[in-house]
């Protein structure tokens, strides 16, 4: 348990960190921050119930994107400002450097397990990006259509 | 110049800065056609690649024009991406004359203030420090990370300026800081090399470009997708080229 929480707490630190280097406004380094520590979290809760890579990626990634999607419709911001420091504890910086280290070595067996957990993660991460926001395409589409459509029928007749 | 060549000319430049800012290809590509169609324009067509944008329109009475800009190296600037997104929201919803679309585009960019170099390097120690203890690293690891974090901030800076070619910057950067954690480690400071490193790389392998490259192969932007992918590997192994070549200069007695 303590150890989870200290997950949290320094992925919530090192997406703050991180979203001072990015060039995030103050006020929504602390955003950035929580976004951080809720893909953590997200992150180890799935893996209680899957041990499947792409599933727990996919689903975290689903979760932070979600998030940057709802932060930034809400303060009119594009969804990178909040999805960039939150994606941190998801990248393979460290598989990606194990493969190519092992590659140098010729170490083959642990450069192929590398290299596919690599390329899971980067899938899942990428599919996930990609079904929320055009989720959000969609449904930006269907009450922008709504809303046209309403204001078509409400629009008062003028009498001449 | 006519309303067509300010109008191509914004939202071309408009993109470009974009781009290197960091923001993504689609969101870019959404933003130059929105700024078109705003001005009703027609025939839009958008090339775009992370390193050149070619955009194209006419106007109805079947004037038509081309530009063709190439993009600066991407830096993650999330100030400018919202500002430059606030003015094309702007721009799309009171479309001012095309005239006087430059000197917004200019004012919005001196607008922006950056962090000072002092926040930016405290920054980068929060994010390091708890990196490395996510990997593992003990407080003496930690505190050898965050001085060759510091190290690597200002040689960065310094190989930037000349304008060197990307890779060989790469490679040399971490050779330098490969040999910087090899020394800490062996007076005692540092106690896991592989954790400091790793560390230490997360400052340099392009994690979010390689997301994006992928997200640009499913969305439809394959050509980019695969040359930014191609980028990535150039990149990544230029730095494990500098740090092998730090290893065997240290007699490669330590293990990786």
């Amino acid at each position: 348990m303590v150890e989870t929480v200290k997950l949290i707490l320094l992925s919530f630190i090192a997406s703050t960190g991180l979203a001072i280097v990015f060039g995030i406004e103050k006020k929504y380094v602390l955003r950035a921050g929580i976004s951080g520590a809720l893909t953590r979290c997200v992150y180890l809760l799935l893996m209680q119930f899957t041990q499947e890579r792409l599933i727990y990626i996919l689903l975290s990634t689903m979760v932070t994107a979600l998030y940057a999607e709802v932060m930034a419709a809400r303060e009119k911001m594009p969804s990178t400002v909040f999805l960039y420091p939150a994606i941190i504890p998801l990248l393979p910086g460290s598989l990606l450097y194990n493969t190519l280290v092992n590659f140098m070595q010729r170490n083959t067996e642990a450069m192929y397990a590398n290299a596919r957990d690599c390329i899971l993660t980067l899938i899942g991460m990428s599919v996930g990006f990609v079904l929320v926001s055009t989720f959000v395409y969609y449904k930006r589409i269907y009450f922008l259509g709504k809303e046209f459509v309403g204001s078509l029928i409400k629009r008062p007749v003028r009498r001449r | 110049m006519n309303d067509l060549d300010y109008i191509l000319d914004f939202a071309a430049t408009l993109g470009q800065r974009m781009l290197g800012c960091g923001a993504n290809l689609e969101r870019v590509n959404d933003t130059m056609n929105r700024i078109c169609l705003s001005y009703r324009l027609t025939d839009i067509s958008i090339f775009s690649l992370s390193s050149t944008i070619i955009l194209s329109a006419q106007t109805a009475d079947n004037q038509s024009a081309t530009r063709h800009v190439m993009v600066p190296p991407a830096n993650n600037d999330m100030k400018r991406i919202s500002r430059f997104n606030q003015l094309s929201r702007q721009v799309c919803s009171e479309t001012p004359p095309p005239a006087a679309l430059d000197a917004m585009l200019k004012q919005a960019d001196s607008e922006v203030k950056d962090y000072a170099t002092v926040t930016i390097i405290l920054g980068y120690l929060i994010a390091m420090s708890s990196i490395c203890m996510l990997n593992g690293g003990s407080l003496r690891d930690v505190i050898a990370a965050d001085l060759t974090t510091v190290a690597l901030f200002w040689i960065i800076r310094l190989l930037d300026k000349p304008g060197l070619n990307r890779i060989v910057t790469d490679a040399l950067c971490m050779w330098i800081v490969g040999s910087l954690d090899i020394l800490l480690v062996r007076i005692g400071l540092g106690q896991h090399l592989a954790t400091i490193i790793i560390t230490n790389s997360m400052m340099m392998i392009p994690g979010i470009p390689l997301v994006n490259a992928v997200r640009n192969i499913l969305c439809g932007n394959e050509m980019n997708g695969i040359l930014e992918i191609l980028k990535i590997v150039l990149d990544a192994t230029a730095i494990v080229l500098g740090l092998g070549i730090s290893i065997y200069m240290f007699g490669g007695g330590i293990t990786w």
